[in-house]
């Protein structure tokens, strides 16, 4: 046995003899022959050394591909090969060039477009933490080959649908993969269809109302998602088109027909992000408001509130920043000073989660000093309608006049447009004002706005109580909305607004006075905003200065949403275009176009499918019920937006374990309930991890076919891909449509129905560009144009050209502004109220300030208002109560003078810190996680040597922190610390510290300090690769200390833990509703209630309370303090030069004499 | 063996069978270090010795020169008295000059890659023993603390192969989570380094820098332990003689194995107590594990012992006590808890249990 105490001989010997013989070898080259000349400026005698720098950029060929990453920009690149590798990339500087059918140009200002991440995206196709080849998990394999037995608690035991991080992932051919997966989906379809399915789920545990809704169908289990669909519109939502499939297979399951049919549930995307600014449909009705990048120029003052141009729009910030050299005026509202701080004209300094405070404090300075636009908000806005104040309905035309027969819009735009049904028309109604030339109300209808109201004769009161008789002889108190905005408004004082917001109130007084007298004005917004429970409210009350300024509807104006290439509405469809997207993703199986010939308008769209919001399952699998004690049994969840049970998950493009918020109780009391998980994806990813089958897709440079995508902040139309626009696949990878069109072969197999297979006849047989055009042909934005003139550079770089809007830049509600045309709401006009029954009931009917459920020193939840016509339902919730669905649906209302005495429960207990999550420039979400240089370049603790062998990787996550809040604390600068949320239920419901999940589980990070939070709010940026159990053994056991999981390849971003140990799903009450009345996403159309990405619960991960403390010191090997942070240059030790530095004295100019 | 003459210089140790194999490279840059180093304190005659030689190498044919420069190197190395060096070091410890046929002296970058060891000696055909040292070239300016530092370094491998020492190579703590490991592993050392110190102190004279850094990382390591008895502790640990390794296993594991060594008694037989042991460190010391959840804490929640160390405690409450003792029946309220798993049994019946058993899978 060898005593050797660190191994030394061994590596002393082979590291000696190396450097030895690389020594010799240098020194051979050396030997050559030394040529005499005399005068080495006449005659050079050998330059062939000056090749090697030049034929350092050699290649042999150059083509232009898409990152499609869910940045929201889609950009073009220019790839160099040499000798079959990608070498390098660059911008492609090609936008100019760009067409459309009309001959429209692109302006040359877009160029250059990429970021960091295109060009190194690189280092991801030939990466070491690709994933290779399909694998199979053997606990999942065992249970599949003994024949699907019926899981009981036993057998997930047996095959380890419990221990799914620790179960061995092998590999799988593909057409065994294939088999086995449509194995499964039939099997588990069978085995939760009819009574019997659903009595297994009534035992099982799941809420009687998601059983209902599968009405017997086994295959709504089934849930698939296509990772933001839209960045592959034909491999990516392809997914949706394989379960739209499934119909076939539960009609051959049930016998059912056409007519009857099930298939399975499509999951969201961008609400499941909480991409969406989900108060957007509550104003406008319409999914979200977003302009083309370019039209940003067009501003004279940009707000910035909870958004970071500068960071998260890297390919096109500079429309912004152009901003600023026009003379416009910048002003960022935000916790922290930023990056976009720094470009600001001021800096707005809020408390986390106050915003809404803070618009409603604008709106009333701008009421109360006369500097609204009262023609704006008489003909836009539902401050002229008249609202009852017994029942705080709106008034309606039947209610006061007898027989009052609806008016005739089957002419207007409403019908001819929108696409309003006769159905919708009578829910919707019409709608009262108290018009001030006859004093008298008078009924209007949803076309009665712009300058269709003067045209009328109609002059609407903005102010003013009124008494009505109703039909009933009753006499009724009306109010203008608007007249009860000045009551509701009353509470949001300069004083009280400082107060709850902690920003200052000469920038307070001083936005609003920008805002009232600047035009053309933008409010953006993003996750800062969209990631709280409340961001509903927060949306709602950002429009409230501009609907009352007019700032809508023009260039460089309006309130903007930020976040998520969400927008499967750029492939709208409409009755004279064709089904658009829907034709694609619900071509109907049952009646398939199998001739290529086919136009794309003749296809038969059909959705047997039903969309879900993935929150449900996020939730422990079910929806928002709650015992209260007033009512009993209560469901707040909607019929539209009900769940199903989940019992199986097939999902592309999405890291969808890693960024689920409350990741590990999703793996350790969630899925082991799902019986088969499968991700496709091009590298190792924890959700590959944590799944039964990891299927490895094609990347970008890696496309053999065609692909199709756009993006929601360009009108930028790219296709790209085929063997002549990338390079060879390096592993045993297929496109996704391949993956795709594989498990519905072995399905159309396994079913024996080949109308499963032929749903992909054009993929199966090469020719898969049919749908491409198909797609092309039918959709309101690209009808009219020919792939093929597309490919062969017709409009510009082949593959690229613009959709057809009909702005450049596209101005969100430029046609109702200039055509007179309704908004998408009930009523026609931007709204500022919700006489909803829900929004009633939750006290949300005005736009109200509450604190958040969890985020917040006071009540949580709690409604500050003294507003009269505020009643909401507390059902009887106790104050104290703790529990999370509790806290949700608590709608309790208190004077700001109340709330600010009471205590959040989780506040006393030191849980005082914010928890900011936002995005990183050196990611796209969890893509690039594991990259080395942007590993290295992420945080201040990158490091390619591994100095400190506790590192993950090169990278490491961290912390920012005030500094006067770490050192309270007894943390220093790179100390290792906890990041704890409510013990409660995180990082998972029922952990124990002896656990070994929960060693994984809990969150470890290093802390940096930064300056630039303040006191209560740190941050932390979210999408790293959280920790597994196979990287957390890793990384204790491993020599090197990596966190990268044996076998499987993966590597960590965390030594314990994740950015998800500490968030939770919030099921938000106001995003469930059935009767929100709205446009449909993809077509030109209205819906009430639920639709995923439209109007469904978004998640809110920034809701949340932690705790921080010290785990570990930050210097090396964990003794002493991190060296950086002591080098006199960091925050809050700065020596005497860095002191000088920053205070700008280093160097003293002196002044001339004159 | 031979294979290594291409890349190292080899030096015959005086009245003794030892070889001493040195890095060609490593040579070259001791020497040229040395040079420079003379140079700079003014001792300009080296500086001309070493160019007097090596210029007229540059006139010889290129196939010979640089034979002729390792030549000079391997001379002036031997001049400047290294092998010397390792001469008296083998002298110093005779287990090892008995028992060691060559040493091997590499090169590191760095200190963390400087490294000594001694092998089994089964690869060789003698049969004996190999000390392997990776040094850094700027060690050897100063022979006098490179000397003081070596004698620490092959002091440890002496009492590895002494079998007074018991020295046994089998992992004990590899079950433990790497945290506990780094925390037992380093005092261990501390411990082995002061009886190391000790000793060479006795025989070579005090080092009174090298006591009182030992000193203070022996106080910091065991912080808990009041100052009279870490006092008597350290001195006995660096008055004894060979102090074995089981001996400061047992002190580096279990707190009654520190007080029996305090009361002057043998630990030897305690190190088989470690389980049990270490689950009975009444105080607990910041940065020290949880003893539920084993994650290092710097937050204790205890009954109402003193903590040890800056960290922050809490006084706990009897009843959350028990909740914990119910899921865990080995743990004792006097062990501490951190403040996290805390928590976690108190907030248990703070949530309505509806949240839980509604959401919880079934």
């Amino acid at each position: 046995m060898s005593i050797t105490r660190r191994e030394f001989l061994q590596a002393a010997g082979v590291g000696v003899g190396a450097a030895t013989l690389t020594g010799a070898i240098g020194n051979l080259r050396n030997l050559r022959q030394i040529i005499t000349i005399d005068n080495p400026l006449s005659y050079y005698p050998n330059r062939d050394w000056e090749d090697i720098y030049r034929d350092q950029y050699r290649y042999d060929r150059t083509f232009t591909w898409v990152c499609s990453p869910n940045c929201t920009h889609q950009c073009r690149l220019l790839a160099f090969e040499r000798n079959g590798v990608v070498t390098r990339i660059e911008q492609a500087y090609d936008v100019d060039r760009y067409k459309d059918l009309y001959g429209n140009q692109a302006t040359v200002s877009w160029n250059p477009r990429g970021c960091n991440k295109g060009l190194s995206f690189h280092r991801r196709l030939y990466s070491p933490y690709r994933l290779r080849h399909p694998v199979i998990r053997k606990g999942w394999k065992q249970w599949a080959d003994d024949r699907f037995p019926y899981l009981t608690e036993e057998l997930r035991t047996r095959y380890k649908f419990d221990a799914r991080g620790s179960d061995e992932l092998i590999r799988v051919e593909w057409d065994d993969a294939f088999r086995y997966i449509a194995g499964a989906l039939t099997n588990i379809a069978k085995t939760y269809s009819g009574d019997e399915g659903a009595r297994r789920l009534a035992e099982q545990g799941y809420e009687p109302e998601m059983i209902a809704d599968m009405e017997g169908a086994g295959t709504r289990t089934l849930k698939f998602r296509g990772g933001m669909g839209l960045l592959g519109v034909t491999g990516k939502y392809g997914m949706y088109r394989l379960c739209n499939s499934l119909a076939l297979l539960d009609a051959r399951i049930r016998g059912t027909d056409e007519h009857t049919a099930k298939a399975g549930r499509t999951w969201s995307n961008y609400t499941w992000h909480g991409d969406q600014a989900p108060g957007h449909p509550w104003v406008h009705g319409l999914q979200a408001a977003d302009c083309d990048f370019n039209d940003l120029r067009s501003s004279k003052l940009i707000v910035m509130s909870g958004k970071n141009l500068v960071e998260n729009k890297m390919a096109d910030a500079h429309f912004f920043v152009e901003c600023m050299e026009r003379g416009a005026k910048i002003v960022v509202i935000s916790p922290e000073y930023g990056a976009p701080s720094t470009k600001a004209d001021y800096w707005i300094p809020i408390r986390p989660n106050s915003d809404t405070a803070l618009f409603l404090g604008i709106a009333k300075w701008i009421i109360d000093n006369k500097k609204y636009d009262a023609t704006f908000v008489k003909q836009w806005t539902d401050f002229p309608l008249l609202v009852r104040t017994d029942n705080l309905k709106r008034l309606r035309p039947q209610d006061i006049f007898p027989d009052y027969v609806l008016k005739d819009i089957s002419k207007g735009p409403s019908y001819t447009e929108h696409g309003l049904k006769e159905d919708q028309r009578i829910k919707v109604g019409d709608f009262v004002v108290w018009d001030t030339r006859t004093n008298s109300p008078v009924a209007i209808t949803r076309d009665d706005v712009g300058n269709n109201l003067p045209e009328q004769r109609i002059d609407p009161a903005l102010d003013g109580t009124f008494t009505v008789t109703d039909v009933n002889g009753n006499e009724v108190e009306v109010k203008t909305l608007f007249e009860m905005y000045r009551v509701h408004l009353e509470e949001f004082d300069l004083d009280t607004v400082h107060e709850i917001t902690h920003a200052p109130k000469d920038l307070i007084v001083r936005l609003a006075e920008d805002l009232a007298t600047i035009q053309p004005a933008a409010i953006h917004q993003g996750e800062g905003i969209n990631h709280w429970f409340h961001a509903t409210l927060v949306n709602r009350a950002t429009y409230l200065p501009m609907m009352l300024t007019g700032n809508i509807g023009k260039r460089g104006a309006g309130v903007l949403a930020w976040a998520g290439n969400y927008k499967a509405a750029l492939f709208q469809g409409s009755d004279w275009s064709g089904p658009g997207f829907k034709g694609w993703v619900a071509e109907d199986p049952f009646h398939l176009s199998l001739d290529e010939s086919t136009h794309g308008k003749d296809i038969h769209a059909h959705a047997y499918f039903k969309d879900e919001e993935p929150a449900f399952w996020n939730h422990g699998d079910k929806p928002l019920v709650v015992d209260t004690p007033k009512y009993g049994r209560k469901v707040f969840t909607g019929r539209s937006h009900m769940p199903t049970p989940t019992k199986s998950i097939i999902f592309n493009n999405v890291n969808l374990l890693n960024n689920a918020k409350h990741a590990y109780d999703m793996l350790k009391n969630v899925n082991p309930k799902v019986e088969l998980i499968v991700s496709f994806d091009i590298q190792m990813t924890s959700s590959i991890e944590y799944a039964d089958f990891g299927l490895p897709a094609n990347s970008w440079l890696e496309f053999e076919g065609l692909e199709i995508t756009a993006a929601c902040q360009n009108p930028f139309l790219q296709i790209w891909g085929g063997r002549d626009n990338a390079v060879t696949p390096l592993f045993d990878s297929k496109d996704d449509i391949e993956i795709l069109a594989g498990i519905g072969r072995a399905l159309a197999k396994e079913v024996g129905d080949t109308r499963i297979a032929d749903m992909w006849k054009f993929v199966n047989e090469g020719n898969r560009n049919v749908y491409i055009q198909r797609l092309l042909d039918s959709c309101t934005t690209t009808a009219g144009y020919q792939l093929d003139d597309i490919m062969s550079g017709k409009y510009g770089e082949p593959g690229a050209a613009m959709m057809l809007f009909r702005t450049y830049p596209r101005i969100p509600f430029w046609e109702q502004m200039h055509d007179d045309v309704p908004f998408y709401t009930d009523h026609g006009r931007l709204a500022a109220y919700s006489d909803l029954d829900e929004a009633i009931e939750y006290g949300e009917n005005f736009i109200a300030h509450r604190e958040g459920p969890e985020a917040t020193p006071y009540l949580p939840n709690v409604i500050v208002s003294r507003n009269p016509y505020i009643r909401p339902d507390d059902y009887g919730i106790p104050l104290d109560s703790m529990g999370w669905d509790e806290r949700s649906i608590r709608n309790v209302k208190m004077p700001w003078a109340d709330v600010k005495n009471t205590t959040n429960p989780l506040w006393q207990r030191g849980y005082q810190f914010y928890c900011l999550t936002p995005k990183t420039r050196h990611r796209v979400h969890s893509q690039w996680s594991d990259v080395d240089w942007h590993l290295i370049w992420d945080s201040n603790f990158g490091d390619p040597y591994r100095m400190d062998r506790r590192m993950p990787g090169v990278g490491e996550q961290q912390l920012h922190i005030n500094p006067q809040a770490a050192k309270d604390m007894g943390i220093e600068d790179g100390d290792y610390v906890y990041v704890d949320a409510n013990p409660a239920d995180r990082p998972y419901r029922g952990w124990r510290p002896d656990d070994p999940f929960y060693r994984v589980s809990r969150l470890m990070l290093r802390a940096v300090y930064n300056g630039a939070y303040p006191y209560n709010t740190v941050m932390t940026k979210h999408g790293s690769f959280l920790a597994t159990e196979r990287s957390v053994k890793a990384h204790e056991t491993r020599k090197d200390g990596r966190a990268l999981s044996q076998k499987t390849g993966y590597q960590s971003s965390f030594r314990y833990g994740s950015y998800q140990s500490i968030t939770r799903n919030w099921h938000m009450p106001m995003h469930q509703t059935d009767t929100l009345f709205h446009k449909s996403k993809a077509s030109m159309s209205f819906l009430f209630g639920g639709e995923a990405d439209n109007h469904a619960v978004n998640t809110v991960p920034k809701e949340t309370l932690v705790k921080i403390t010290k785990a570990e010191d930050g210097g090396l090997g964990g003794k002493g303090v991190w060296n950086p942070g002591k080098k006199g240059f960091a925050p809050d030790d700065e020596d005497d030069f860095m002191k000088q530095y920053l205070a700008g004295s280093l160097v003293n100019v002196a002044k001339p004499k004159v | 063996m031979n294979g290594l003459v291409s890349f190292f210089f080899q030096f015959r140790i005086k009245e003794s069978s030892v070889v001493v194999f040195v890095d060609r490279q490593l040579t070259e840059k001791i020497v040229l270090r040395v040079v420079d180093d003379a140079r700079r304190r003014g001792d300009h005659p080296m500086s001309d010795e070493y160019h007097d030689a090596t210029v007229n190498f540059y006139d010889l044919p290129k196939r010979d020169r640089a034979s002729a420069f390792d030549t000079l190197h391997r001379d002036m190395f031997d001049r400047f008295g290294f092998p010397s060096l390792v001469k008296e070091l083998l002298d110093d410890f005779p287990i090892l000059r008995e028992q060691v046929g060559s040493v091997l002296i590499g090169s590191a970058s760095s200190g963390k890659d400087e490294s000594v060891d001694l092998d089994t000696g089964v690869n060789h055909t003698d049969r004996k023993r190999r000390i392997g040292m990776r040094l850094q070239p700027e060690r050897f300016i100063d022979l006098i603390r490179l000397r003081q530092r070596l004698r620490v370094e092959w002091l440890q491998l002496q009492d590895t192969i002494d079998p007074t020492f018991q020295y046994d190579t089998s992992q004990r703590w590899d079950d433990l989570p790497p945290m506990e490991q780094n925390i037992l592993r380093d005092r261990y050392g501390a411990l082995w380094n002061i009886a190391v110190e000790g000793r060479l102190a006795r025989q070579f004279g005090e080092n009174e820098r090298a006591r009182m850094n030992l000193l203070d990382q022996f106080n910091r390591l065991y912080r808990k332990h009041p100052d009279n008895v870490r006092d008597v502790v350290f001195q006995r640990l660096w008055d004894e003689g060979v102090t074995p390794h089981p001996s400061l296993v047992a002190l580096t594991e279990n707190r009654r194995a520190f007080g029996e060594f305090y009361s002057g008694r043998s630990v030897e037989s305690l190190s088989d107590e470690r389980e049990q042991d270490i689950s009975e460190e009444i105080v607990p010391n910041v940065g020290d594990p949880c003893p539920l959840c084993r994650f290092p804490t710097y937050r204790w929640v205890i009954r109402a012992a003193t903590l040890n160390g800056e960290g922050a405690k809490t006084v706990g409450v009897g009843e959350i006590f028990e909740r914990i003792q119910a899921e865990h029946p080995n743990w004792k309220p006097e062990y501490g808890v951190c403040e996290r798993c805390y928590e976690r049994y108190e907030l248990l019946s703070t949530v309505p249990p509806q949240s839980e058993r509604a959401q919880q899978c079934r």
